[in-house]
This record gives C-alpha cells, structure tokens and sequence, in this order.
C-alpha cells in the first residue's frame, strides 16, 4: 500500500536512501522514484478504481478572498452581516446554514418564507467601490422542485440616486446538480458601484425552499474584464419591500452603540 | 527544490546531516495515510488512534459522554445507532454518525498521560459533513473539589482545517501542534466534538434536526517532547524561562497554544486567513483615523505570516488591531481559558493621585474591598499599587505590552485599564506591591520613606501554587465589579448594573447615575427611561450626570438623555458616516442628501437629535438650562456621544474625568470568523461627524481621539483616607460657584 508522508519528515527516508542505497552517484532526479518505492506497498490495486481521490481546499474554496461580501460564509446570521427578517411583518424567515456540496464549495444557506407570508428573505451586506464591479450568487433548489420563483437584486446607493441591479442566470454556464439541489448562477456586471454599503436582496418567492451559496462581490479588472465581456445592468428602482427592508436593517442598525469589545 | 539542482557535494552533507538525524532516533511519522490507488485512509500505527469502528473503542477509561440539547446525556441503544458500518468508507470497517439529537460527544483524556505526558502531540479527525459540521475542541481543565471551589478552564481552543479534502466531502482537521500538558500538570480533560448547529454565531438560524455529520480517523500524534519547560516563572522572565513559544501563567510556564490557540497550521490557510483579516479591515473599517493607521495592521500581519509561536502570530494581530485606535475593533479570538476568567479577588482599583507618598503621582489605588481571603485581607483603601514582579507598574504594562490589547484612544488607557491590572497580575502568578500610608484626622501630610509600609502580594504564592497542585482556593472567584467611582450618590444594590439609572438630591444637586445607554425596549429598558425622565422632571437647580461606568449601549436611549440636556437649537445633528473609497467630495455628498428618506443612503445616516428616539417635543431641552457637570471614567460609543453631546451645550456645561473617553463614535458589528476562531472579533463600518448647526462645514470624523474632561481629576490618597469622593467634591465645588 502506498504511504503518503508527512512532507516534513518524508524527506528523511528518501535521503537515508539516497546516501546509503543509491549513494550520490544517481542522477538527483532519481529521487521522485526512490520515494515511491519506499513508498509502493506490495499491492497496488491497479485496476481498481479509488474510492475517492484527495485534494485541497482553500479557505473560500473557489472564491476569492477579496470577496467584498462582509460575510461570504454565512457564518454571521447577525441581522446586520446577513438579515433574515420579513420586511414588513419583521417574522424571522427560517434560514438554516448547510455544509453540503456546493459549486464553489462554501456553505449554503436554506432559506423558507415564515408562516402566514408570501415571501422569505435574506439580505446581506456587501462593499461598493468606484468603478466597474460584478456580482454573483448561485440560487439552488431541490432537484425535483425546480420553480423560479425568486428574485435576487443588488441594491445601493449610485452616484445618481438609489436603485437596484437585478441578477439574472448566467447565459453561459449550464445548471449544476450537486447535494441533491439543481444550482444555477446569477450574476450581473455594474458600470459603476454603489456608494459604500449595498445589499443583496434575496427573496423566495415559493413555499418550497430556496438554496444560496457562493456571493460574491469584486472589482472588475481590466484582466477580468475581457474574460467577461457583459452588459451593465440597468438599475431600476426600488421595489417597496427592498426599501422596506432597507428601512428595517437601519432599525436594527440603530440599536448598536455597542460597548467596548472585550 | 528540484531534486536535480542538488550538487554532489551537498547532497552528502545533507545525507550526512540525514544520519545524524537519525541516530538522534527514529523518525516521528505522523498523520494518517491516504492511498491515492485504493483511495482509503490508514491511521498510523505508532500513533494513538480511534477509528470509530465500534461503540467497544470509547468505552472504559476514555469515558465517552454523549449529549442533547439540553446537555443531557444519551446511552444505550441511542448511542449505538451512531456507528455506521462501511467497508467503502473512509477508514476501517465504520465511523460515527452524529447530528439531530446527538450534538455533543466528550472523550475524557486523563488516561493517556502516561503516554502523552511530557510529549508534544497533534490531534487530527476527518468529518463529512451531510448538512451540518462538527466543532472539536481540545479543553484543559483544572479540576477542583466540588462544593471547595469551580474548576477553572485553563485554556481550550477549536480544531483547524489542514485543507486536505476528498472528493466525496471528508474533510480533515486538526488541533495544530501543542504539549500536552499545561504547566506539566493538567491534561486536556476534554476533547469535545459539537454540533455546530446550536451555535451563539447563529443566533438567528433555525436548527434543523436532519442534518447530520460522519467523523472518522482520529488519532493522537507524538510529534517530540514538550516543547514548552515544566519551570517556574515570572511574568518578566518568561521570555527567557518559557521560551519562546511558552507563557507565564499563575507562576508556571505554559505552552501558549493552550492558551491562545495554536497558529493556522497550513501554509496557504495561513497565508489566505491574513490576507482576508488585512482585505477585510483596509475595505471595511469606517474610521478615518483607523484607515490613516492601517499600516500599522500591514506590518502586524506581516509578523504573523512569519510568526511560529501561537503568542506572537495571535498577539501581533491583536496588537496590528489595537493600533487602528477604533474603540470598536478586536482582533479574531482563537483560545478561550485563564485570561478570560480571571478576577480581581474582591478588590478595585483606580487611577488615582497618591498625593500621601513621597513621591506623589498618578498610580492605582484600592477603592474599595469587598471580599475575605488572602489577597483582599492584605489591603485597606487607600493603598497604592507601586510595582508588579519588580517593576514599576507603567514600566511593567509596557513590559508586558498591555496596552496592545486596547483599541481606543491611547490616552484612555491608563484610567480605563488600571481595574484590569489585579487580574492581569494574577494571570500571571505576579507578587504585586502595594504602598501604604497610614493616617488618620483631616489635612493629613505625606508619608516619608520610612514611614510607607510595602506589601507584598505574591499571587504565585497565594494562588499558582495551590493551583497547579490541584488545590484550587474556592476564593479564587471572588471578584468585584469595579465602576470608576469612589462613591455613589444612590444607595442601590444594582448601582454598578449596566441598565441601572437613579438619582438622588443633596441640597440643591441632583446626581444621576448611569452605566451605560441600554436598549429601551423590555423592561430594564423601560426602567432606565422612567428614571432618567424623572430625574429631570422637574428639571433640578444643579445636575451631576455620574457616568463614570459608560459602557455604552443603543442610539436611541443616548438621543433622548441628550435631547433632554440640549435644546433643539444647541445641536443639529451627528452624521454617521461609512468609508467610500472615493473622495467624499460635493458629487457623494449630494448623492447622500438626495436620498429620497434616510433609510436608502448606503448605511450613510444623519442622527438629528431629538428625533432618533421620537421623544415627546415637551420634553426636548427640558434640561437645557441646567447647570450641568459631567463626570466621565470609562466611557466608550455611546457614553463617547453623551460626552461629545454636552460640549454642545448653551447651559453651564464642564466634564470632569481621569482621562479622556474612548473615542468609540461609532455603531459596532462583529466580524464573522473564517477559520473556525471563537469569536470573529469587531470593528466599526462608520465614522462620525458632528454638525452643531443646519449649514455647518461636515469634515471633523471623531473616531480615534477621545472627549478630554475640562478639568482632570483624579480620586486623592488623602481624601480617600478620609472617605471623600475627589471628583464629585470638585463637581460640587463647580456647580455651586455660580
């Protein structure tokens, strides 16, 4: 059986070998060689397909870490990094946060309306910045229960006045099944970013729930520029629930002249 | 390096240096195997190990505890439903299954010492998440005797992800490098595999019951002895006695990953987790000051990267973080454990003037003593705090580099941080001494030299000792909480409590004593609005507002004490005020003041004063006339606004205080944490400016510098001595000069 090593100390036995069996006279390059046969097990399973292969997984996975969400993680459920609140009836929507499959490979996020409203939904809070900017979410739903009732906007303060982008399917990349749900990514590309904080607005539409992962905010490049070409989206006003929200996420805001942290 | 780069020569040195390392003895191989071809785990076999294959493994002396909810305890056939028998699984034969009802699992490591004991050890696990993840931490307790006194978490701190993946979602984790033993003493009582479903993070989540998780592979690694002394020490010597990945802790060196958590183990976690800690406070922090100082954070986390000691890569990120001077910031927490519960043994003490010595100055004084054991039975009010392990108290705080751990105003520290210092000593085993100048009868003269008497507390002694020999002194959680004030006008067993508001009249003076500005909603809030409302109805001749315990609190209850005090036309209105990115020139500006209402300008919010709380108009600038002293002593957010307020003021205004406030103007959010820290830590996402009339210039953000007192002053030796209360005597003086 093979054995993986420590990489620390897997240089230990590879140079023993090297000085005391194969000496100094083999070409260096000898090395990779030598360890895999101290390594080889007497068995190597040849035609046997591995149960699983390992690999490596980066703090935000597939995202980056200049993500300018506040909290890409969901880990936050605070009513201030992510609010889970119904805008007009302040009913608590029932979110539950999922490690499972993902595209990306970062949580989700269940979301459910509350009881007695037509709606559930989530905002979360995200920094503008001057200039070119993209958004992107991956919406899900149970395999079987795919309904496209939702809407998923960014919306912010614009140097010409408030307003929302809405996010629309990528036309490009196909639906991607994993963890039982069907995932499709929405993204839009905007010419100029909101002024400081904007707010993704997510809302469920359905009584069956919504599924999200993977927000992310970030500066469009020169570089990623080319690499997605896109339309700017048309901001649009403000639907009376997103002010709504707005208004209620301020109210939260209010209550928190906190004291020193400990 | 490429193997082939490697000249001949070389090559035998290292071949040399190879043998060498292996006549030292056998190489330590450490972590489970994963078999690219078979794509299975195998545990290693020098390592402790427990594969989860049977209910058998964890029981007897590993006393494996299960539990719901609610803590309480689960057996039987509940328990062994939890084993899944899988031949495909990641390892052996099986692994556990837990989740729903089951959220906790202890596993009770006494009876590896002899193993372990003296030997430096990683822990590592692997879980598949189905829904939910495990939460494993490794807790050092020590252990009291029920009904003596409490057992006492030496340090605890969560497991890591080494980013080692598999492709069908197993993950592996581990406890990073740490010895085993803290002090030489006390095992990791506890290693705790939670749920991480009923989590405080998640305050707002709603737990769902079928969510589960598999975890399998763990093993316990040798990886060489103890790296960390078993010794005596001080907290001056540590540096040379501990070494320099140990800490002083009750007077025994210990490894600082007990106390503080080990570093990111891997080097990309490593390197992503600080590149994201830097992204997030140079994108998200509001304060301009704080952004003006980010260079200072820059360079921290450039020690960090570098850092291999747990106290220098956490303790440059809180010191890269306190330097910002955002009253509001923390840095991530990673270990929880002594720091976190140590008390200051019944005993207060203050910045004060210990005009009685005869070297007289500002230092730290007893104010009060509230508590029967052998600390808080050495001192008396009015003892002096002189030196700390042998050295001057201000030389010892920067010894210790305790000011690192405050973000707010530097010129607060000493007034704010002086009830820390008990503690902070006792932390570390310190022998505090304190001077003593015993006098009676009014005007009394300072001691000569000869005439001071010095005690000595030496807390290695009293405390460490008995301590690390299992005894813990049930005194050990005697502790008083200290508020700044020599006296208090109101005579009320929750006069120290944060949602406290009362008032009481001698002569012509009202005092009002607050604590902070709680959350008018519920019924403590409630209580604190009818109080303050009364305290000025009718509006009283003089008024001292005594907030020297300021701990801050919600916007609305700091409007409306304010609204009372300032008429309409004394202050228009603070803006609070999120950074940009962009210039904050006239196109934003107009941006932000063509909101169609205030609820849509990117968290950008102007506060008018006397409309935020929606108090009734009668009531605005009912007090405005009022011959008003302020007496501040720890005053942070919304206690800095209070301050700042009453400058604003047409009425007879003066603040007296010790020092400046925390300069803290601002709303606080806490910062979520990325790599499975405790706590994420905080910061503020806005600035303020402050606007006295419609029309004003807006360009002063306050954030970083603190509101002065108009006259500083601190509580005399002397007139402690005597049972006076310096400050509000002074206030006094002031309100009835007119």
């Amino acid at each position: 059986m093979q054995r993986t090593w420590n990489r620390r100390f897997c240089a230990v036995p590879a140079l023993v070998w090297i000085a005391l069996v194969g000496g100094c006279d083999h070409p260096p390059g000898v090395l990779v060689d030598a360890a895999a046969e101290v390594d080889a097990g007497p068995d190597a399973a040849a035609d046997v397909a591995p149960l699983r292969s390992l690999t490596r997984r980066g703090l935000f996975a597939q995202t980056p870490v200049e993500n300018r969400f506040f909290d890409p993680t969901f880990a936050l459920i605070d009513g201030v990094a992510w609010s889970p609140f119904h805008p007009l009836s302040y009913d608590l929507c029932p979110v539950t946060r999922l490690h499972q499959p993902t595209p990306l490979g970062q949580p989700a996020l269940r979301l459910e309306r509350p009881a007695g409203q037509s709606t559930g939904q989530v905002v979360g809070m995200a920094k503008g910045a001057p200039g070119p900017m993209e958004v992107s979410v991956w919406l899900g739903r149970l395999v079987g229960t795919n309904v496209a009732a939702y809407r998923v906007a960014l919306y912010g303060l614009f140097l010409d006045g408030s307003g929302a982008a809405d996010l629309e399917p990528d036309p490009i990349l196909a639906p991607v099944v994993m963890g039982g749900v069907t995932w499709v990514q929405h993204r839009a590309y905007i010419a100029d970013g909101p002024l400081s904080w904007a707010y993704l607005w997510i809302t469920n539409q359905d009584i069956v729930p919504l599924f999200i992962t993977a927000p992310v905010l970030v500066r469009v490049t020169a570089q990623t520029r080319r690499l997605w070409p896109r339309i700017p989206a048309a901001l649009r006003p403000l639907l009376p629930l997103e002010r709504a929200s707005w208004a209620d996420w301020q109210r939260r805001l209010r209550g928190r002249f906190g004291g020193a942290p400990r | 390096m490429n193997p082939r780069l490697i000249p001949r020569a070389r090559c035998w040195v290292l071949a040399a240096v190879t043998l060498a390392l292996v006549a030292a003895g056998p190489p330590v191989v450490r972590a489970a195997t994963f078999d690219d071809q078979t794509g299975r785990l195998t545990l290693d076999a020098s390592s402790w190990s427990l594969p989860f294959d049977s209910l058998l493994e964890l029981t007897g002396d590993l006393g494996a505890w299960f539990g719901n909810a609610d803590d309480d305890e689960l057996s039987g056939p509940e328990v062994a439903a939890l084993y899944v028998e899988d031949a495909s699984g990641l390892e052996g034969t099986g692994y556990l299954r837990m989740g729903g009802d089951v959220r906790t699992v202890r596993l009770d490591l006494d009876s590896l010492v002899p193993r372990f004991g003296g030997r430096r050890v990683e822990v590592r696990f692997w879980q598949r998440p189905e829904g939910t993840r495990i939460s494993a931490s490794l807790q050092w307790i020590a252990l009291a005797d029920p009904g003596v006194a409490e057992s006492v978490v030496v340090g605890s701190f969560r497991f890591q992800p080494t980013g080692r993946v598999t492709d069908d979602g197993w993950e592996e984790w581990t406890s990073g490098e740490v010895d085993f033993l803290a002090a030489g003493v006390v095992p990791p009582a506890l290693l705790e595999l939670r749920d991480i479903q009923p989590n405080s993070h998640y305050s707002y989540v709603t737990h769902r019951n079928d969510l589960r998780v598999c975890v399998d592979g763990l093993e316990i690694s040798d990886v060489g002895p103890a790296l960390v002394p078993d010794a005596l020490c001080t907290s001056v010597d540590m540096a040379e006695v501990c070494g320099a990945h140990g800490v002083c802790a009750l007077g025994r060196c210990v490894d600082s990953a007990i106390l503080f958590g080990p570093t990111p183990q891997d080097a990309l976690l490593k390197d992503q987790y600080l590149d994201r800690q830097r992204f997030q406070f140079q994108t998200f922090e509001g304060g301009r000051m704080p952004q003006s100082l980010m260079n200072i954070l820059a360079a921290a986390i450039e020690v960090a990267r570098n850092a291999a000691a747990p106290i220098l890569f956490w303790g440059s990120l809180r010191k890269g973080v306190s330097a910002l001077r955002d009253g509001h910031a923390s840095s991530p927490m990673f270990g929880w454990g002594l720091s976190a519960q140590a008390t200051n043994f019944g005993v207060c003490i203050h910045q004060s003037e210990a005009d009685l010595l005869p070297t007289p100055g500002a230092a730290p004084m007893v104010f009060s003593v509230e508590a029967t054991n052998p600390v808080a039975d050495k001192l008396q009010v009015g003892d002096v705090l002189v030196e700390v392990d042998g050295l001057p108290v201000d030389e010892w705080k920067v010894a210790l580099d305790l000011r690192a751990g405050h973000g707010a105003d530097p010129d607060a520290f000493d007034v704010t941080y002086a009830p820390s210092l008990i503690a902070a000593a006792g932390v570390f085993g310190g022998r505090m001494t304190f001077a003593r100048c015993e006098r009676t009868g009014p005007n009394p003269t300072p001691c000569t030299p000869g005439e001071v008497e010095l005690i000595d507390v030496d807390l290695a002694t009293l405390v460490g000792e008995p301590f690390w020999a299992g005894d813990i002194p049930g005194w050990l959680a005697d502790n008083q909480s200290c508020d700044y004030r020599f006296l208090r006008a109101v005579d009320n067993p929750d006069v120290k409590g944060y949602s406290f508001a009362g008032f009481a009249d001698e002569g012509p003076i009202r005092t009002l004593i607050i604590n902070g500005l709680p959350n008018p909603y519920g019924s403590s809030g409630n209580a604190w609005l009818d109080a303050v409302t009364d305290a000025m109805d009718p509006p009283p001749q003089y008024l001292i507002l005594d907030q020297r315990l300021g701990s801050g609190g919600s916007v609305t209850t700091t409007d409306y004490l304010m609204g009372l005090l300032l008429a309409e036309a004394d202050f228009d209105r603070a803006e609070i005020v999120p950074m940009f990115e962009r210039p904050l020139d006239d196109t934003v500006w107009a941006a932000l003041d063509g909101c169609s209402s205030q609820t849509d300008c990117a968290s950008y919010w102007p506060w008018i004063l006397h409309e935020t709380s929606g108090m009734d108009p009668s009531l605005r600038g009912v007090s405005a006339n009022v011959r008003l002293a302020v007496v501040n002593g720890r005053d942070v957010s919304g206690n800095d606004f209070t301050a700042k307020l009453a400058q604003y003021r047409s009425g007879a205004t003066r603040i007296f205080a010790a020092g400046v406030t925390h300069g803290a103007f601002g709303p606080i959010v806490s910062l979520p944490p990325h790599f499975s820290e405790i706590s994420g830590g905080s910061m503020q996402l806005w600035d303020s400016i402050f606007v006295e009339h419609p029309g004003d210039p807006r360009q002063v953000f306050e954030t970083g510098s603190g509101v002065p007192p108009d006259e500083v002053v601190l509580q005399r030796q002397s007139d402690a001595l005597l049972g006076v209360d310096t400050t509000i005597e002074v206030a006094k003086a002031w309100l009835l000069q007119e």
